[in-house]
């Protein structure tokens, strides 16, 4: 049966193939880096799980420096580009993957997904935020806090803890990313590492229970809070921040200081072995953790840049402000799959 | 005579591969862990079925009545305008759904068009806290069942028309001398005859409303299809997106044995050299009220959210902001993304409309248990959700064809089979209208079966054939996870565009991509109908 339909399958690619003799994706001929004139040259494959609107100003930066480097992005969901990472690792389509999970990053790595990378300026990244060999580093971090809309809630009433969300008193009021979200199931892996199986349990079923709206990412849920559709979100930091510049009447809180802490998981960037450029796609890594990299991200996108130096957007509190959980992400990426089963069981969305 | 040989193998070949995604799913399924199931069972399946199945129901309910209505009334009253409504009553379908979806969105939600433009006119009348505006809340069952509706309406409407058209005035006057009242004939002789072509048309509806993810997604509507996609997205591991899978085939079996039960029982009306069009009856009172109510229908599901998104497109253009920057709106990139949608859809719909005549062919020609069960699994796929036909595309090319992964020729060929259960569909309803009697007699005359099919069935089925073309061209100009999944790197589609900018709620940035893809969708029905294929296609076997 498998070979019959192997060889259905090729008879339907010859015709197909036959009929297709336009619109090739780019080919990649003779990259090679530092020719003549001295500029790096060639073409770059990235997956990125980042907004598009805000990865295309690092793109631009990046072509300022490197012009020569044609860059292509190809977006999607955190967990559907690592599943298609993992599909094609025999036939890898990317050089360069960019997303917004650490664990997700952690699991990849050790799978085998990556190539170690002993460039320096990876090196000097806290190890925390790296793999042992390189093979990922993050970018940027960002704690998960909690948005509010202004009108609709006086600063008296407002939570003071995530976990005050699932109390009936929020029915109705609160968005949230559901599963598919990479920054929300790192939350949920920290509060079980942190509180334990039963009330991270706890805790997602009064999420559901309250009617809580949930969506694929955080930019509807800080829209929807911004235009009062329900007061509170669960998200990042830089949410808030992007919905204030836009002029929407939203104040933040810093969750879980009387607690377990605000938990802060990071961006990253690896280089995916296989790839058809590894030097480019070195130089592209470097470029993200360089000065003018770490800017955009820091200015357009609020973010907090992980090299130290670079300095943050106005309005954005210094992480050294706030308590801060006790966790190291890169250890605790065995526990995303029981954490995942966990959240399946409790029937988050 | 039986069937030759070649054609059992290739219809044999072209189920297989409508089939194969079917197998991935059973196969990844049934290697799930029994934990799997029981925390699906207990965490997500009992609130996604009562959904699912509300959201059908509403949705073929709302169709089949609309549907109906209006074939009946442009068929068989003297409505204004009646040639103009035929077809503008069919081009709804190519307004994506997803499509429609963000365009009501805008309008509607809070903060939208026209709760500010409420707030902007209170204002200056001076009135600064206004009472809020009642909008309808689009972000409900009701709201998903309207908003879906209006976009597949005409699955239902053109069949119903086409045999409304076909059937023969003798059996309806029979009906009037015998003394039934108006509302009587329809009820007792004109519905029985319509049932097939309802059925039909409902079971498209259905196909949709399970397969759809884009529009329930946008509308907040959980149905298994968003559950898929969080299974899907959100884990590694496919077997619980495989298993949410297996539960939706099993609701759309029922869905299939019933059409085709239904397509049977379908009573038959003399034809032949007795067949005379049927009566217009005017109704003088209601002329101008069911006009109206056409007109309501069109603007509702084709002027809105060509307004919308053309308004958004023009502004786009002409005062370009930092973010049209960014989406590249206005400049080439939106042209190159409608070619790549044209291209793909061209070739992918052309032989999926080829391939499906093996096993339509064969179906109607030699009916017989086997065949029919087949065609009806082989139509089953049409209901899983895209996502998941790519899905099992990514992991068949990875190892059977790397050299085309990730190419544009890939994503063709992942197209040809999420489209086929499709093609079947429509083909086999085009080669039923070619009479068997005449290959026959070509054949008595001394063709072979091959040339007798060239020469006779073809030409007689073309019509149709075209028809059916068109309905799975527009499936797959509107097809967005099967181009999500398997789009090579820098290769967008229109859907892919519309769906990016959607994603991240600049809904603004959907528009010119969502607008072109109508323009070019609806162009494309409009060279149809000037070509007469429109309603062919649909022509049941009542006129055989």
């Amino acid at each position: 049966m498998a070979s019959g339909l192997g060889a259905a399958m090729l008879v339907v690619a010859t015709l197909v193939g036959c009929s297709v003799p336009v619109a090739a994706p780019p080919t990649r001929a003779a990259d090679t880096v530092g020719q003549a004139t001295g500029s790096p040259t060639g073409e770059l494959v990235v997956y990125t799980s980042r907004a598009e609107s805000l990865f295309k100003p690092v793109l631009e930066e990046f072509n300022k420096a490197y012009p020569n480097v044609k860059v292509t992005m190809l977006t999607g969901n955190n967990g559907a580009l690592a599943a298609k990472l993992l599909e094609e690792r025999n036939n890898p389509q990317a050089d360069v993957l960019i997303n917004s999970d650490l664990l997700t990053m952690e699991s990849l790595a050790a799978e085998g997904i990556f190539a170690p990378n002993d460039s320096p300026t990876v090196k000097a990244v806290p190890e925390a935020y790296r793999a042992d060999d390189g093979a990922w580093v993050a970018l940027t971090l960002r704690p998960r806090v909690i948005m509010y809309n202004t009108t609709m809630l006086a600063p008296d009433e407002l939570p003071k803890s995530v976990m005050d969300l699932a109390d009936p008193k929020w029915k109705g009021k609160v968005g949230s990313a559901n599963s598919t979200n990479g920054a929300m199931m790192a939350q949920l892996v920290a509060m079980r590492h942190l509180l334990g199986e039963a009330q991270t349990e706890a805790f997602i079923k009064g999420l559901v229970a309250n009617e809580t709206q949930f969506f694929g990412g955080h930019t509807e849920v800080r829209k929807a809070v911004g235009a009062g559709e329900f007061p509170l979100g669960l998200v990042n930091h830089y949410y808030y921040h992007l919905s204030k510049a836009e002029g929407a009447p939203v104040g933040i809180i810093y969750p879980d200081q009387d607690g377990i802490g605000l938990i802060v998981n990071s961006t990253n960037a690896g280089i995916v072995k296989g790839s058809k450029n590894p030097e480019l796609a070195r130089l592209f890594v470097d470029f993200m953790l360089s000065p003018a990299g770490q800017k955009v991200y820091a200015e357009k996108n609020f973010e907090y840049p992980i090299v130290p130096g670079v300095e943050l957007a106005e309005g954005v509190p210094p992480l050294s402000d706030f308590k801060l959980a006790n966790i190291a992400f890169k250890t605790l990426w065995e526990e995303l799959e029981p954490t995942k089963a966990l959240a399946q069981q409790a029937g988050l969305p | 005579m039986p069937p030759s040989r070649k054609l059992v193998v290739g219809t044999l070949v072209v189920s297989g591969l409508s089939l194969l995604p079917l197998v991935y799913i059973v196969v990844r399924a049934l290697g799930a862990d029994a934990g799997l199931w029981s925390r699906l069972w207990t965490g997500q399946i009992p609130p996604l079925l009562s959904n699912t199945v509300a959201l059908v129901i509403t949705t073929v309910a709302f169709t089949g009545l609309l549907g109906v209505t209006l074939a009946w009334v442009v068929e068989r009253t003297d409505l204004p305008g009646r040639d103009i409504w035929r077809w503008v009553l069919a081009l709804p379908l190519a307004v994506p759904a997803y499509v429609a979806a963000i365009s009501h969105i805008i309008i509607f939600r809070r903060g939208g068009l026209l709760n500010n433009t409420y707030t902007h006119l209170m204002a200056l009348m001076g009135q600064s806290q206004p009472a809020p505006l009642p909008v309808p809340d689009i972000y409900s069952l009701g709201g998903a069942t309207i908003i879906i509706g209006l976009c597949v309406f005409p699955y239902v409407y053109l069949p119903v028309a086409a045999t409304l058209r076909g059937m023969s005035r003798t059996a309806e006057e029979a009906a009037r001398i015998a003394g039934r009242s108006a509302w009587g004939v329809f009820r007792e002789v004109t519905l029985p005859a319509l049932a097939p072509a309802i059925a039909a048309g409902a079971l498209l509806v259905a196909m949709y409303v399970l397969s759809d993810f884009g529009t329930v997604a946008l509308l907040r509507y959980r149905t298994f299809t968003t559950a898929i996609f969080s299974q899907f997205a959100g884990q590694i591991d496919r077997a619980a997106a495989s298993a949410l899978s297996l539960v939706l085939i099993a609701l759309t079996l029922p869905l299939l044995f019933g059409e085709s039960r239904a397509a049977q029982r379908g009573r038959r009306f003399a034809g032949g050299s007795l067949w005379r069009p049927a009566q217009v009856r005017p109704h003088p009172r209601w002329r101008w009220l069911t006009f109206a109510a056409a007109a309501l229908v069109a603007a509702l599901s084709l002027g809105l959210p060509l307004a919308v998104l053309g308004g958004l497109t023009v502004q786009a253009i002409a005062l370009p902001t930092e973010a049209d920057r960014i989406w590249s709106v206005g400049n080439e990139g939106v042209w190159q993304h409608g070619m790549n949608s044209l291209l793909v859809a061209a070739i992918a719909a052309t032989l999926a409309t080829v391939a499906a005549l093996l096993p339509g062919y064969l179906s109607v020609r030699y009916p017989h248990r086997l065949t029919t069960a087949l065609l009806a699994l082989t139509k089953a796929p049409y209901a899983l959700p895209g996502l998941i036909v790519g899905l099992s595309f990514v992991m068949m090319l990875n190892q059977f064809a790397p050299i085309i992964y990730g190419t544009v020729t890939g994503l063709i060929v992942a197209f040809i089979f999420r489209l086929l259960p499709q093609s079947i569909t429509t083909g086999e309803t085009a080669l039923r209208n070619a009479p068997a009697r005449l290959e026959q007699a070509a054949r008595v005359m001394g063709c072979n079966s091959q040339s007798a099919f060239r020469r006779v069935t073809l030409p007689i089925a073309t019509p149709g054939i075209a028809a059916s073309w068109t309905l799975v061209f527009i499936t797959a100009m509107k097809e967005l996870p099967t181009a999500i999944l398997l789009r090579p790197p820098g290769f967008d589609t229109l859907p892919v565009r519309i769906w990016a900018a959607a994603s991240e709620s600049v809904y603004t940035q959907a528009a010119p991509p969502a607008f072109l893809l109508i323009v070019l969708t609806s162009a494309t029905l409009a060279l149809l109908y000037a070509r007469g294929m429109m309603l062919a296609g649909w022509r049941s076997e009542v006129t055989d």
